[in-house]
């Protein structure tokens, strides 16, 4: 299996806090990666390391690198913003913008000059929202304002929103954490047939979304990963105590 | 008893009531093995607030009317007795009287000295059944208090919803107020528009309430026409808010999207001071270094610039403002959530498109609501324009010429000798309401449009 994604000697530092301590993780392509562990454990700092959002946070350092197909995407040549266009990524809270359905979709298109044609951008909203499975809910309200659909809604908004770029990989921070369990269950449903185009990582807090939905697992633990492999093995036979430990519930 | 002696006592008697009455429910509670059903000190609180307020509140009412009432009691008398000299004399006499009873003043007039010796016993008498009445009040209720001091009374309901009550008061307080000040500054305004018709001050084209005062010349001259001094008031507010709203919302969008973090910690104090200078140093920055300076510069390019130049008192005005519309702007920039600007930098957005496609019009309704504040400020700021701009009314757009302000004129209307009831005077009244009702107008839409930005985004 080919490596979308790999991180090497990654540490990332809050002012002198450090956050993660050398990270060497692969992400394979179209596959789930989850990553799991206890709150404040890093996940989202190194989900974040992935798409160089970090470098958006006042204080925060990064070193080591991160390699895109075979591009370190922290060399100093390259400008992270196009490292961003290239890399999708849904939050915890769904956050559409206060602008219809449409130009929300449409944003990310129209800000990477994906297109200039009128027919051609409305083509790929009505993609994105084929992809996630809700042209039919929203066809007829395209110009009405995202922020009035509900919160299952508005997140699948967002994936459309990140699809609409045509990214390679898909960040995703929790992003059922705010989503009831219908609503959840639509959104795994929909990760699993994006992941056969995609190439997904997801922080997860539910043991049982990570075993539902992800091929592989990476348990970290205190700013460092202890652990990455098959969920399977990862959920029934980890190698590490403190693995173990999280999976069954001890701590955390 | 004076005031202060009659409030020391009702204190050291509520403090007295809390100890007695904590007490006697402990020693209750204790004989009947039962246990009270609020907190000691509730049941002591609630002794202090019978004790204390309503003797309070009595004192209180005392000290406002007792003179009111006992003066206008003796007017009556005294008209009685000079039913024959004017009644314009007789407020004069009871001032003569007041101070003779007070012993400042001696006179000849035989039934002014008994009048005056009759005034000082009444007030002894009404001071002492003053004192009494305070103090059987405090005692009455503190006794009525103490024997609800048991255990199984809900003090606490009781205390609590005075307090609630007290709170009622104090914000009812500042609402009467405003209401108050309203209500006199329509009643001045509408003896006002008695003299002069409404809608001939607010669409005449002639502001010089100077001639008027003659009173042969009013309504016929029309010169109460407001329009060119609210011309003149919204032309330096347009001048100043052209100048401060993009220099104070580009600076907002800087300090808090790009600045450094130290930058920003050096510039917002900074700003803060800005807003802190008092208009008067604005004022005399404008009319000594703006003024000048603006007419040099006009003439060197062939202007006529008025030496007290709409614009110069717009700029400064406009220097005033910045702070003001910065930090207001900041507000509501801060208020759009973290998670949108994550969001469009996420999708591959500059700083700089995220700001411009995403911050500002999530911010516009709110930032628009900050303008129309920082509006109503400029509309009634007063010191700088009464320093830097001229009282002549003319009624122009040009910038460089000189104009007058609603508030320039309202001080000049009412400063220096003036008689209370000429048509004059009283048009500043009607200029005050005026500028009252436009910033009110305006402050309501900024809380509307600001409301709706914090409703979005709860
Ligand atoms: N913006 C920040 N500034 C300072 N410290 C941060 C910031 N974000 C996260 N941290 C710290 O980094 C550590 C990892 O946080 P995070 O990546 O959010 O954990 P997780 O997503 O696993 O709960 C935590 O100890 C947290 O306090
Ligand atoms: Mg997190």
């Amino acid at each position: 299996m080919q490596n979308k994604m790999t991180a090497r000697n990654v540490e990332v530092h809050y002012g002198d806090k450090m956050a993660l301590d050398g990270i060497n993780l692969d992400i394979p392509q179209h596959q789930i990666l989850a990553l799991i562990g206890a709150s404040g454990c890093g996940k989202s700092t190194f989900l974040r390391c992935l798409n160089r959002m970090n470098d958006e946070i006042s204080g925060c350092r990064v070193s080591g690198e991160i390699f895109l197909d075979d591009e370190n995407i922290y060399a100093p040549k390259i400008d992270p913003v196009l490292v961003r266009a290239r890399i999708g990524m849904v939050f915890q809270k769904p956050n559409p913008f206060p602008k219809s359905i449409f130009d929300n979709i449409a944003f990310g298109p129209r800000i990477n000059r994906i297109t200039e044609s009128e027919a051609e951008l409305r083509d790929i909203v009505h993609y994105a929202l084929e992809r996630v499975g809700m042209m039919d809910e929203v066809k007829d309200r395209l110009q009405e304002s995202a922020t009035g659909l509900s919160g299952g809604q508005q997140q699948r908004i967002c994936i459309a929103r990140a699809l609409a770029i045509a990214p390679e990989v898909l960040l995703m921070d929790e992003p059922c954490s705010a989503l009831d369990p219908i609503a959840t269950t639509r959104i795994e449903e929909l990760l699993e047939v994006l992941s056969s185009d995609y190439t997904i990582v997801i922080v997860t807090h539910s043991m049982h979304q990570a075993a539902r939905i992800s091929q592989r697992s990476a348990f970290f633990h205190l700013g460092e990963l202890i652990e990455v492999g098959a969920t399977d093995k990862i959920f029934t036979k980890p190698d590490d105590q403190r693995t173990e430990n999280y999976i069954t519930g001890r701590f955390g | 008893m004076d005031f202060s002696t009659l409030t020391l006592l009702l204190i050291a008697l509520s403090g007295l009531m809390y100890v007695l009455c904590c007490n006697r429910v402990r020693r209750t509670a204790q004989t009947l093995q039962q246990r009270p059903k609020s907190l000691l000190r509730y049941y002591g609180q609630n002794a202090v607030i019978w004790t204390f307020i309503p003797a309070f509140c009595f004192l209180l009412l005392f000290a406002f009317f007792h003179s009111i009432l006992l003066e206008q009691y003796y007017l009556h008398i005294i008209a009685d007795v000079y039913a024959d000299s004017p009644e314009n004399q007789h407020r004069l006499l009871l001032a003569q009287m007041k101070n003779i009873a007070a012993g400042i003043l001696s006179s000849e007039d035989v039934q002014l000295q008994n009048l005056a010796q009759d005034f000082a016993a009444s007030e002894t008498l009404v001071y002492r059944a003053r004192t009494w009445l305070v103090v059987l009040l405090a005692l009455g209720l503190a006794g009525f208090a103490y024997r609800k001091a048991v255990p199984h009374f809900r003090v606490r309901e009781s205390v609590e919803k005075t307090l609630q009550r007290s709170f009622l008061i104090a914000a009812s307080l500042a609402i009467f107020t405003t209401i108050a000040i309203v209500a006199s500054l329509l009643f001045e305004a509408v003896r006002f528009f008695y003299a002069y018709p409404i809608f001939d001050f607010l669409t005449g084209l002639h502001w010089s309430p100077n001639i008027a005062l003659h009173a042969d010349q009013v309504g016929s001259s029309g010169a109460f026409g407001m329009v060119p001094i609210l011309a003149g008031t919204l032309l330096i507010a347009l001048i100043a808010m052209s100048l401060a709203v993009p220099i104070g919302l580009c600076s907002a969008i800087y300090m808090s999207e790009f600045a450094h973090p130290r930058f920003r910690n050096f510039c917002k104090p900074t700003l803060e001071i800005l807003a802190g200078i008092p208009t008067v140093v604005y004022g005399f920055f404008a009319a000594l270094t703006a003024a000048p300076f603006f007419r040099k510069i006009g003439l060197s390019l062939g202007l006529e610039v008025s030496s007290e130049s709409a614009l110069a008192a717009g700029a400064v005005m406009g220097i005033m403002i910045i702070p003001f519309i910065s930090s207001l702007s900041d507000d509501v920039i801060r208020a759009v959530p973290r998670s949108l600007r994550d969001a469009a930098l996420g999708l591959g957005a500059t700083r700089a498109e995220m700001v411009t496609k995403v911050l500002l019009p999530a911010a516009f309704p709110g930032l628009v609501g900050a303008f129309l504040l920082a509006v109503s400020r400029a509309i009634g700021e007063t010191m700088i324009v009464v320093m830097a701009v001229g009282t002549a009314a003319n009624l122009t757009f040009n910038p460089l010429e000189s104009v007058t302000t609603v508030t320039v004129q309202i001080v000049g209307l009412l400063t220096g000798d003036t008689v209370f009831d000429s048509p004059k005077t009283l048009s500043a009244f009607a200029l005050g309401i005026t500028l009252f009702v436009i910033t009110l107008g305006l402050n309501i839409a900024a809380l509307a449009l600001s409301r709706r930005i914090a409703e979005r985004y709860e």
